[in-house]
């Protein structure tokens, strides 16, 4: 047998371990015994996918020429065929580089999902967020904007009060730039609890966090009603410079983003 | 203070103590035995690999033990290192079988993420050929793999 595979089982894990989930993909279809090792759970409950073109400890902070950069984005085929066959155990996903098709995607599959950070895109828009899995479990959600790229995220009002109201979201950071309008939001948020029939049984947001990357149309009594609509929420920030991609650490996970807001972000907190 | 070990083909290595007790299986013999001039036999080294892990633990020997487990995973191999790392496959596993026996954590890390850094970026067929493993899969096996990570168009 070759070496690779015959080395003790605690040394292969450490080597395993090291590779990153793009690899092990591949690793899966070598033999018997490197599939039995690339499919464990283990490495596929928490999931971080940087594009190769990603300098490993700091993606977005390597060259010096950042803002000519061109942000590598995943394709939908590559990402499917990386976690596909995983979808069930993954808690979380870290990925940088996705556009609305990947996020539509990790929604709508794996379900078990638990925290999701995204971390940079050209463009993503409601269509990543609205198709989700009936049971998604998800309970946060970063969205951190890669540094020097414009990182827009045409997600609307409606859009996330539908994605607040239908999973046990507790945590959401939207440090890019967004504009979600205040008064709609929480008109969404009430008119469906009180409208739809469906939606009776629906649990209230159960929201704690919120960081937006916007200030616009959002004053002290929106945020009052927000705390009022929301039982369990402690914190809002708003932050409008918080889309510098700073977050983003791809080795790491991230603790909470409660204690690394940029300057000029006003923090609200609940009484309670 | 100076320790002698003795290669698994019976070659006399004295190294400074401290060199010595990188490895944790020496520096808890030593603890054992106390002082005393007989050479510690290491029977799972050769001289050749034996020779390595000395020149590693020398030039290693002032860095600061880390016990966090994630720090270690998550640094990247220094340029000495990866330069050390550059020999052939053979050579390559054998360090990293000293490591483990020795105990040596910080160079079982290097070994491991250089046999991973051989495997990151290549498809099934390039992994195979690089380490000559051998397929063992059946076609059954294959079909069925391939089927998990299929890819369909409607969405």
């Amino acid at each position: 047998m070759d070496r690779l595979s015959q080395l003790p089982s605690e040394t292969l894990w450490q080597v395993f371990s090291s590779i990153p989930a793009s690899s092990l993909a591949h690793l899966r279809f070598v033999s018997r015994k490197m599939r039995l090792f690339a499919d464990h759970p283990m490495y596929w409950r928490h999931v971080i996918l940087a594009r190769p073109s990603c300098h490993e400890e700091d993606p977005l902070a390597s060259s010096t020429s950042m803002a000519s950069r061109r942000l590598d984005l995943w394709t939908l085929r590559e990402l499917d065929f990386i976690l596909r066959p995983h979808c069930q155990v993954i808690r979380s996903i870290k990925v940088c580089g996705v556009r609305d098709d990947i996020v539509r995607f990790i929604l709508t599959h794996c379900h078990e999902l638990q925290s999701l950070t995204l971390c940079g895109w050209t463009t993503l828009s409601n269509h990543a967020f609205k198709q989700l899995h009936p049971r998604l479990k998800l309970q946060r959600l970063q969205l951190v904007g890669a540094k020097d790229q414009p990182n827009y995220t045409a997600m609307d009002a409606t859009t996330l009060a539908q994605l607040l109201l239908s999973c046990p979201l507790q945590d959401l950071t939207i440090g890019c730039q967004i504009h979600i309008h205040a008064a709609t939001l929480l008109m969404e948020l009430t008119a469906k609890k009180k409208t739809e029939p469906r939606s009776a049984f629906l649990p209230p947001p159960q929201l704690q966090r919120l960081s937006l990357g916007t200030r616009r149309t959002w004053s002290l009594h929106h945020i009052r009603h927000l705390f009022d609509i929301c039982p369990a929420l402690i914190s809002v920030a708003l932050c409008p410079t918080s889309a510098d991609g700073t977050h983003f650490q791809p080795n790491a996970f991230i603790p909470s983003h409660q204690d690394s807001h940029p300057t000029n972000t006003i923090v609200y907190r609940s009484h309670a | 203070m100076s320790v002698r070990l003795l290669s698994s083909d019976s070659e006399d290595f004295t190294v400074a103590k401290e060199v010595a007790e990188r490895s944790m299986l020496i520096k808890n013999m030593l603890e054992d035995v106390g002082d005393n001039d007989n050479p510690i036999p290491l029977p799972n080294v050769t001289a050749k690999i034996l020779r390595k892990v000395i020149e590693w633990c020398e030039h290693h020997l002032g860095d600061p033990v880390t016990n966090d487990e994630n720090e270690r995973r998550n640094t990247e191999i220094d340029e000495w290192d990866q330069k050390f790392m550059e020999v052939d496959q053979e050579t390559l596993f054998d360090i990293i079988l000293a490591a483990n026996y020795l105990d040596i954590k910080p160079l079982l890390d290097v070994g491991c993420k250089t046999v991973a850094n051989m495997i990151k970026g290549k498809t099934a067929e390039e992994i195979r050929k690089i380490f000559n493993i051998v397929n063992d899969l059946t076609p059954e096996e294959e079909a069925q793999i391939r089927k998990e990570n299929e890819w369909a168009e409607d969405r």
